[in-house]
């Protein structure tokens, strides 16, 4: 991607449709327009000469390989007039249930097509990599067995004319939509040319918001999850534990939303949010969140590795990585990185013990050993979103180990250029690795989901993706808001539910926050809230009909402002939030803990009660030894640092919003 | 595209709750120290099913193969029964034929049972019983129909009529459904173990 350093003068600094208060504030939590622009970036779209990619081109032309040379031992019987069975079996060969077409069987025929359909469903959706020739080879044999039922001859013909055309319609349709993404992507990058994207640099001082009692609420529904016992599950979906629905994705946004609302609003506060963040990463080494894993390698790879980190499967270590990550670069709090931390245990003889370091190192080494720089989720099967996780936890590891992951994210890059994109600038949501294939999945949610977590690695990148996005689904002026989204983006993935675009909507509500683009995301925050009932109970607030990972998606973008993610992950914290006074412990549901940020040596809290009026007892920690504290808004007389440079501030009276102001003496 | 989307409103409709919402997690309660304070946990009756584990799931297996295994001898007494009745005719009278299939329905039986015993530990723990054997019956009854009927050709039903043949395919196939669904219904009813308890905070 070519770059315009320094061009703000002459060149569009945001995509045409985006307007000033778009990349301005939603609240204090966005900054304004006053935070500093690192360089400003042209993003077109990639030339494509072929259809696919190099390494994806060597992949298809592996597997047409291995099919011409099933189709070769086919048509071995017919040309040397073998037997009926042995041409019932080649003409199988050829194409799933061709053999039926010769044995005059034409329901078994259609039969064994469907069933291949459906093996191939299977062997996306769970990875048995042997299931489709199984099934191919399987028709094939059968058919032997229907002989007796009167041939067809002329099938010998028809079966290689049909497989020839299916060949043939395949090429031509391909060539026609190739074609016509590329006129699609120059004319978009006539457009593109023009505009340049900001891609940001590390923030001065991040700035810091103010929750609302709305978003307290929803952050409650988060707590109350978090904060159970590490083998409870109250409140948890489990549908199953290989797709989207697995619980695993519920713990993953868990602590993301947790940890979003600890960047934008709380860096001052550790307490019950830090704990409820450890306990989310923390049930992810509960052996029923991860021993999908053994079987799934099992049929996938034919292998038996029950350690779920060692190799595939980004599905789980990408996201959990991003999860402790995120933990120690907010908390300030290392423990993952002692050897075996991170043990995953199922009874006493499986033990696989790792830590922050194993795990980046691992995701680190996944991505460089492939080709297409991503590894798979499921056997074979390559999701360009969870690669991206694994991304972000190497570059989260890098940044807080003093590493450089520079040759990751160029890696990244040039095969999201080469191999996952269309050439109209879509994303390839999911490839087969193995075979090199690629099929559709929920356009608009993968795209959106992307914009977020891409933007710390890749930002123009993002946002070019976000500029496309807005100009393929969303209509403002419109009743509907995204009115073209349709098929699998009606579908809350959370718990399969088809019928509603609610998921959707609220990963595109989280791309836009991403992005700073306010004008979507009320457009799209107004749209949900018009469709989706609120449930408020006992003080927690969530969507019904949503899953509990929709819900938790849509706290996390509560808490979003521009450029939050790629904040929270690419770059430092500032160096007031590491060493000056936290709010480190206090009462829950007392205590709601709205605002709190400390510029090094004073605190500042918001805090609201959460169980009605309440005398309480706050806990602050990283104070100076010795040191004497006013605390303003509370009482008149000063708090003392013990020599650990804790202290606590007794008799609290929390009726509605309080403010605290905790300053040296 | 379009498979995917069929196995998904599949997934769907066999997983569906039908439009229960997971229950709210019991309000969490930490001390200013972030000790844990105990606390009464009532589960609604829309509580969501008490958690899998991995022994339920492993006898949950070994009892739908052992139903596998009985459902093929269920399966091949009531054909002895029909073809000695009548309702049922041989197509083949090939004894080497018929020897094979006998010999493949007891190997197929034989490595059910034997998986089941080795994967019970403790078939009590297995998820509703009744329900697994309409599925293991039911399963075993269409596909060794199917075989029996369409693979090897050995049988047919009254004489080929066509309704008689659907009946005898359907019984099969509408138990298995039936069961799954059962199951399914079952599981989403089930309340947590305990009507009230104290849970037990670190």
């Amino acid at each position: 991607m070519s770059e315009t350093v320094g061009s703000k003068a002459t060149t569009t600094m945001l995509p045409s449709n985006v307007g000033d208060r778009g990349r301005g504030g939603r609240d204090s939590r966005n900054g304004g327009d006053a935070r500093p622009v690192g360089r400003m970036v042209n993003a077109p779209i990639p030339e494509r000469l072929h259809p696919n990619g190099p390494v994806t081109r060597a992949r298809l032309r592996r597997t047409f390989f291995g099919v011409a040379c099933a189709w070769a031992i086919g048509a071995i019987p017919l040309a040397i007039g073998a037997s009926a069975g042995w041409k019932a079996f080649g003409l199988g060969l050829f194409l799933p249930g061709g053999g039926f077409v010769y044995t005059s069987d034409p329901v078994f025929a259609a039969a064994s097509l469907i069933a291949f359909a459906l093996a191939l469903v299977l062997y996306w959706a769970f990875g048995p990599v042997l299931l489709p020739p199984a099934v191919w080879v399987g028709a094939a044999t059968l058919s032997t067995l229907r002989i007796d039922t009167g041939l067809w001859d002329t099938a010998q013909v028809a079966v290689p004319v049909a497989l020839v055309v299916v060949i043939a319609g395949s090429v031509t349709a391909r060539q026609i939509v190739f074609r016509r993404a590329r006129r699609r992507g120059r004319a978009l990058n006539e457009r593109l040319r023009d505009i340049s994207f900001p891609v940001s640099s590390a923030p001065a001082a991040p700035p810091v918001g103010e929750s609302s009692p709305e978003d307290l609420s929803a952050l409650r529904y988060a707590f109350d999850l978090a904060l159970q016992p590490i083998d409870r599950w109250d409140g948890f979906g489990f549908v199953d534990q290989f797709r989207e629905a697995a619980v695993r994705y519920q713990l993953n946004f868990l602590q993301y939303s947790t940890a979003m609302s600890q960047y934008t609003c709380t860096p001052a506060f550790t307490g019950y949010l830090a704990e409820a963040q450890r306990n989310a990463i923390e049930k992810m080494l509960q052996p029923r969140v991860w021993k999908y894993w053994r079987w799934e390698n099992l049929w996938g790879n034919l292998r038996w590795e029950p350690d779920p980190l060692r190799r595939d499967n980004v599905m789980l270590s990408g996201y959990w990585g991003t999860m402790v990550g995120l933990y120690e670069s907010l908390n300030g709090d290392d423990r993952y990185n002692a050897p075996g931390a991170l043990t995953f245990r199922n009874g006493e003889r499986e033990v696989y013990p790792y830590d922050f370091g194993t795990v980046a190192g691992l995701m680190r080494a996944n991505l460089l050993r492939s080709p297409f720089c991503m590894f798979p989720c499921e056997p074979s099967w390559i999701y360009p979103i969870c690669s991206s996780y694994a991304l972000n936890t190497v570059i989260l590891h890098d940044r807080l180990n003093g590493g450089d992951s520079s040759d990751v994210m160029g890696g990244f890059r040039e095969s999201f250029d080469r191999d996952f994109l269309h050439p109209d600038g879509r994303i390839v949501a999911i490839r087969n690795g193995r075979l090199g294939f690629a099929i559709g999945a929920a356009p608009t949610i993968n795209e959106s989901v992307l914009v977020s977590w891409l933007n710390p690695g890749l930002p123009d990148f993002a946002q070019r993706l976000w500029w496309l996005l807005r100009e393929r689904v969303i209509d403002l002026d419109g009743p509907k808001v995204l009115p073209t989204i349709r098929d699998l983006d009606r579908v809350d993935v959370g718990n399969y539910h088809f019928g509603k675009d609610t998921f959707a909507r609220t990963m595109v509500l989280l791309a836009a926050r991403e992005m700073g683009d306010d004008e979507v995301a009320e457009a799209v925050q107004c749209s949900i809230d018009q469709t989706a009932q609120i449930e408020l109970q006992r003080g927690v607030r969530r969507y019904r009909g949503l899953s509990v990972y929709g819900n938790l998606a849509h706290t996390l973008a509560r808490f979003m402002r521009r450029d939050a993610t790629r904040d929270m992950i690419a770059f430092d914290l500032p160096a007031a939030w590491t060493v000056g006074p936290r709010l480190s412990g206090a009462a829950y549901p007392d205590v709601l803990v709205a605002r709190a940020v400390t510029d090094g040596r004073a605190l500042d809290l918001v805090l609201r009660p959460g169980a009605g009026p309440v005398r309480t007892t706050l806990a602050l920690d990283r104070l100076v030894p010795g040191a004497k504290y006013a605390v303003d808004g509370h009482t008149a007389q000063p708090i003392v640092a013990d020599a650990r440079g804790s202290a606590t501030i007794t008799d609290v009276e929390l009726g509605d919003r309080l403010e605290l102001r905790v300053r040296p003496l | 595209m379009l498979c995917c989307i069929v196995l998904l409103a599949v997934v769907g409709l066999v997983f569906r709750r039908n439009g229960v919402d997971d229950p709210l997690p019991p309000p969490a309660r930490r001390t200013v120290e972030g000790a844990l304070a105990p606390m009464i946990v009532n589960p609604s009756p829309n509580t969501s099913a008490a958690p899998f584990t991995s022994t339920a799931t492993t006898a949950t297996t070994a009892t739908l193969c052992r139903w596998g295994a009985i459902g093929v001898a269920f399966y091949v007494s009531a054909i002895t029964a029909l073809l000695a009745c009548g309702a049922a005719s041989a197509l083949d009278d090939s004894g080497a034929h018929w020897l094979m299939r006998d010999l493949s329905f007891a190997i197929v039986a034989s490595f059910a049972l034997v998986i089941s015993e080795r994967m019970a530990k403790d078939r009590r723990r297995a998820l509703h019983r009744p329900t697994l054997a309409l599925i293991g019956v039911g399963a075993a009854w269409t596909v060794l129909g199917f075989i029996d009927m369409h693979v090897f050709g050995l049988i047919e039903i009254a004489h080929g009529a066509m309704l008689w043949d659907a009946v005898f395919h359907a019984a099969g196939f509408w138990a298995v459904i039936g069961g799954l669904l059962l199951l399914n219904r079952r599981e989403m009813t089930r309340p947590a173990p305990g009507a009230v308890q104290q849970v037990n905070f670190r």
